[in-house]
């Protein structure tokens, strides 16, 4: 037992031990010391930018962080240029074993350099459309509206369109009217103005733009574009439709869904049509419309 | 509230008033109506944008106050379930008696665009008179507490600046474009600025629209209850795109003996602006 115990202490005094005690506290003291820089850097740069934050954050963390592991190292006897070169021959061959994870960290880097979106945006990645968690090494991570969780890599976000809906303080809404042939095009233009000149939430400037679309099967198409406030979009885009209704109803402006008509030819006799109710008769008259 | 004024004026909406437990008062003002009710544990505001269930008339004029209104007078209000009716519940411990209604500008600029094309020959200045839709402050001055701020007319948005990217969101509101304070009808919910434009340019020069900072005015009242906002003043140089906007301090010349109401929503050390004319839309494509 006594052996032992003087065993312990020589080693506990051993040069070798008290180095090793030192780098321990270098690297502790290199983590504390890169936290606080870089929540120092970041009240002092970034106060509203959460993005610049938390690359500021991130930065000072492992480049002091780094510089103070690399001490500890030599502290405990590594000559750091073999490490290095070492570790040259290392990322070779780690490179190849890990390209995917490498193309992400140098996507990521290209991501923040070249910032298409921040932190709180919200995107649109092939389809997934979200609001910006964090922008990491090597993924974007997304809340969706329904309150998903998605991780998008970053290489992927680099290769794909990404759509970003909150860059621009206003929006468009497009909207497809489509109205019967009978109706007034002239009077339907205005009743769309007046819609858009009620509506509080629509921007009078840029102005509403109504765009004829096309003769469609059973309606003159149009294209009704309004403009809001980015914030407004989704308040805009279910009333206006809503108050077209209500103003084309009052106008007595029809809405037509597809119509069909039965056509027998000329050469064969008409449908017989009759009305419910009616017994005797039955009145040659024009096929009424179908739905379909 | 004051007594109606003896040349006929209407008696302004604005003031303080003491109101009993379970009464209240109805303010019609321009084309909103707002209720204001007090129980022991709160006040209780209801507004309701338009005088009927259609959009609200900007030109709506109306000013009147009624006053007591006993708890069965205001039951229909009270118990409403209308939309287009927004009721809110103030509560305190014990209610002041007294509360205050106060007229502030718009906390957006408001861009004013003319029914007609106005032109400004060089070396020519002329005075405009703009009215804006004012806001209804709600507030207790024993305690000095806000409660609510609500529109008496709700202007249309309008975006207002070079492209759809930098811009600055405003109201938009349409002027008759008066050169004649005689002329301008007397809107109790709306106050006037005289603007004026000069124009030192060589080319005339085409006024389509006005962007006043509105949130940087102060807002006075003159002796007939006519509420008016600093003068402001608009140059246009040939050296420059658009004009330099100056807000001038104290009442307008055109009411040299009106006291001040309210002071500006924003303070800001400079009193120079710069602003355009000319319209943007032409960028816009499809």
């Amino acid at each position: 037992m006594e052996q032992w115990w003087t065993l312990a202490v020589d080693y506990l005094t051993s040069p070798q031990a008290v180095s090793a005690l030192k780098a321990l506290l270098k690297i502790l003291v290199g983590l504390a010391l890169g936290r606080l820089a870089g929540n120092g850097l970041a009240r002092l740069f970034a106060e509203d930018d959460a993005q610049r934050a938390m690359i500021l954050r991130r930065g000072a963390l492992y480049g002091i962080a780094g510089l103070f592991t690399a001490s500890a190292l030599m502290e405990l006897g590594f000559d750091l240029s073999v490490l290095l070169g070492a570790a040259g021959i290392l990322t070779v061959a780690i490179g190849f074993a890990s390209q995917t994870s490498a193309s992400n960290v140098i996507s990521g880097l290209f991501l923040l350099g070249e910032r298409p979106f921040a932190v709180g945006d919200v995107i649109r990645v092939n389809g997934t459309t979200g609001e910006v968690l964090s922008v990491d090494l090597l993924s974007v991570k997304l809340r969706t509206f329904d309150n998903l969780f998605v991780r998008i890599p970053n290489e992927t976000m680099i290769k794909s369109e990404v759509t970003n809906l909150r860059r621009f303080p206003i929006r468009r809404i497009d909207l497809q009217v489509g109205v019967a042939y009978k109706e007034d095009l002239r009077e339907v233009r205005e009743v769309l103005m007046e819609v858009a000149d009620r509506n509080p939430l629509c921007l009078e400037e840029p102005t509403p733009l109504i765009i004829f679309q096309g003769y469609g099967d059973s309606s003159i198409n149009h294209q009704f574009s309004v403009w809001a406030k980015t914030e407004h979009f989704l308040d805009l885009r279910n009333s206006i439709p809503v108050e077209i209704k209500e103003a084309f109803d009052e106008h007595d402006i029809e809405i037509p869904f597809p119509h069909r008509t039965l056509y027998t030819g000329s050469e064969t006799t008409p449908f017989p049509v009759q009305q419910a109710g009616e017994t005797d008769d039955p009145s040659p008259s024009a096929p009424d419309p179908e739905p379909t | 509230m004051e007594p109606s004024t003896p040349n006929g004026d209407p008696t302004p909406w604005w003031g303080t008033v003491s109101l009993d437990v379970r009464t209240g008062g109805r303010w019609a003002v321009g084309p909103s109506t707002l209720w204001l009710y007090r129980t022991d544990r709160e006040w209780r505001i209801v507004h309701r944008p338009s005088p009927d269930a259609g959009a609200a008339d900007p030109l709506s004029n109306r000013s009147d106050v009624t006053m007591p209104l006993s708890e069965a007078d205001m039951a229909p209000v009270l118990d409403t379930d209308d939309p287009a009716v927004h009721t809110s519940r103030y509560s305190f411990g014990d209610t002041e008696p007294r509360i205050a209604l106060r007229p502030a500008l718009a906390d957006r600029p408001v861009v004013s665009r003319p029914e007609h094309p106005l032109y400004v020959p060089p070396e020519e200045s002329v005075t405009l008179y703009l009215s804006t839709a004012l806001w209804i402050q709600i507030t207790l001055p024993d305690s000095e507490r806000k409660l609510q701020e609500v529109p008496s007319f709700r202007m249309s948005d309008t975006w207002f600046g070079p492209s759809t990217v930098d811009g600055e969101l405003c109201y938009a509101t349409r002027t008759a474009g008066r050169l004649r304070l005689d002329a301008l009808p007397r809107r109790d919910h709306r106050a006037v600025t005289p603007l004026r434009i000069r124009n030192t340019a060589a080319d005339p020069l085409a006024l389509e629209r006005v962007q006043l900072p509105t949130q940087h005015l102060a807002l006075y009242t003159a002796s007939g209850g006519r509420l008016w906002t600093q003068a402001v003043t608009m140059t246009h140089s040939a050296d420059r795109e658009g004009a330099d906007v100056q807000v001038r301090s104290g009442p307008p010349a055109d009411a040299k003996a009106a006291e001040r109401l309210q002071e500006p929503r924003e303070t800001t050390k400079k009193s120079l602006f710069t602003s355009t004319f000319s319209a943007v839309s032409t960028l816009f494509a499809p």
